[in-house]
């Protein structure tokens, strides 16, 4: 069964735009994190029953595009299949990823709607080692 | 769109009209219309024909390509260029609103400046009009994500430096450069046809409701504009004619009285320019002028702007029955998601009069008409 996160986000105001800013112990945490923000923004995580599961292989040329790419892709599938996830375990090798997330098709009758997100943007990308950990920040497009 | 009926016709049904709207054109998070699925190829002549593939596949007719921008197709798309992704996401999105600041008003005009100018346009007081906002939904964001991690790699190779990636640029004239214009050609296109069947489906709507032909109900396109894409057109620089890319991100095209790429109909008095105001207050219908020939290249503003973040705009709206609050003022609310409603909240924008006032005043654009909302689709 997938484990919750190990990392916090927090949805940054931002006047047409909203950005999310992450923080985890690790790298692999900061971009399971992401994930969940994504699916908090749009929705509430907590109604999304983890009954499909879905495996991801991205790459890019570095590590903050390849969160990009990351969003990006769950993005794609909600876009085109209905797919909203609600946990999701990553593991990253230098600039590949490889997950594997939980959730179901989104359905307006089941899951809340707070917005759409339109695009993932590069605007303020950022991913960085902290003091204990990783931090990242993403605009999105809403 | 303007119709030939008055608010007092109206405002009995209009709770009945806004179910139906919401009911027949699809919005909100994952939309999709069961009823329009689309092969790739079918979807490429969407993307070089624009509204015109809507109009032959019968959903509006060709008077209403004289009264789209560019007759609601761009030269020049190569839906080659616009990647199976993009595609992936158009098809399952063609026919739909979305969410956002996406909506559907239909409102009633409360106040003329121009009545001569209005009589053009067809316009008159209490008369009910409709006001559709939305584009070319995820196939154009993913056309500029496709596009962006080429660019981001011609910025390098030009030696171009910026201050932040999001502004990854080629020269026009490179082959980057012209193959993100003919793909956002066919983006543009494609939004064209998604307004268009959504038209259609008003129409049907006010049909259903009113038991009577569009045509009877006088229902027609007056203009369909964008506001968020870069063309290539000549204007006058130190008194000659140069060909440029006016890029307009978030403005609009206010071509002014007998330019040659507007409607012969509108030839007298000026390219119509549509403001859209908030859920609450009001929209406004312009003409295009001179001015912004000769000050702002052709172009003017696009809405009134917000002036609180979605996030403020939630808290403002905490233990507020916005929706009933509007419907206190007579507007009906249909969304699909309750924190849109609280996120677009009248008082998240700027009054746009004053947003007009300005254009208005500073000659870029010229004031006709006000229109008042009566029931609003969101997202």
């Amino acid at each position: 069964m997938p484990t919750y996160p190990q990392g916090t986000f927090r949805l940054m105001d931002h006047t047409a735009d909203v950005g999310i800013q992450l923080t985890a112990e690790t790298l692999n945490g900061l971009f399971e994190v992401a994930g969940l923000a994504f699916t908090e923004v749009i929705t509430s995580a907590r109604q999304i029953a983890l009954r499909i599961q879905h495996q991801f292989q991205l790459q890019a040329d570095e590590i903050d595009t390849l969160l990009v790419t990351w969003l990006q892709e769950l993005l794609y599938l909600l876009d085109t299949e209905g797919l909203i996830f609600g946990r999701f375990k990553v593991d990253l090798q230098g600039f590949q990823l490889k997950a594997v997330a939980w959730g179901e098709p989104f359905d307006p009758r089941k899951h809340v709607t707070k917005t759409e997100i339109k695009a993932i943007t590069y605007h303020q990308l950022q991913v960085a080692k902290a003091d204990t950990g990783w931090q990242g920040q993403v605009i999105l497009d809403i | 769109m303007r119709s030939g009926l008055e608010r007092k016709e109206v405002a009995g049904q209009i709770r009945r009209l806004s179910d139906v709207l919401f009911k027949n054109i699809p919005s909100g998070v994952g939309s999709k219309r069961k009823d329009l699925r689309l092969s790739h190829a079918e979807l490429k002549k969407v993307l070089v024909k624009g509204a015109a593939w809507a109009v032959r596949q019968g959903f509006g007719n060709t008077e209403d390509l004289d009264h789209i921008e560019e007759s609601g197709c761009i030269p020049g798309a190569d839906p080659d260029l616009i990647s199976k992704r993009a595609l992936e996401r158009g098809r399952a999105q063609l026919g739909t609103l979305g969410s956002g600041n996406h909506f559907i008003e239909v409102g009633y005009v409360d106040e003329i400046y121009d009545e001569s100018v209005a009589k053009a346009l067809g316009l008159f007081l209490e008369q009910v009009t409709i006001i559709v906002h939305t584009g070319s939904r995820g196939l154009g964001h993913q056309v500029c994500d496709d596009n962006i991690k080429i660019l981001m790699k011609s910025t390098q190779r030009y030696g171009i430096e910026l201050p932040d990636r999001q502004l990854c640029c080629a020269p026009i004239k490179s082959r980057e450069g012209r193959n993100y214009l003919a793909a956002m050609a066919g983006a543009a296109n494609y939004a064209f046809a998604n307004r268009q069947l959504i038209y259609h489906w008003v129409r049907e709507t006010f049909e259903r409701v009113f038991e009577m032909s569009a045509e009877r109900l006088g229902l027609n396109l007056i203009y369909d504009v964008c506001h968020n894409i870069a063309k290539v057109e000549t204007h006058r620089i130190k008194g000659r004619g140069v060909e440029v890319c006016v890029h307009r991100k978030g403005a609009t095209r206010a071509f002014p009285p007998h330019h040659p790429d507007i409607p012969a109909v509108y030839k007298e008095v000026g390219q119509p320019v549509l403001i859209p105001g908030d859920m609450g207050r009001y929209s406004y219908v312009l003409v295009g002028t001179e001015g912004a020939m000769s000050e702002t290249f052709g172009s003017t503003c696009h809405g009134a702007g917000r002036v609180m973040s979605r996030h403020q705009a939630r808290k403002a709206s905490k233990g507020r029955a916005i929706v009933r609050e509007l419907e206190d003022r007579g507007i009906t609310i249909r969304s699909a998601g309750r924190a849109t409603v609280q996120e677009e909240i009248p008082e998240a924008y700027k009054d746009v009069s004053q947003v007009v006032e300005v254009v208005h005043g500073a000659g870029v654009s010229k004031k006709v008409a006000r229109l008042r909302p009566m029931g609003v689709i969101k997202g």
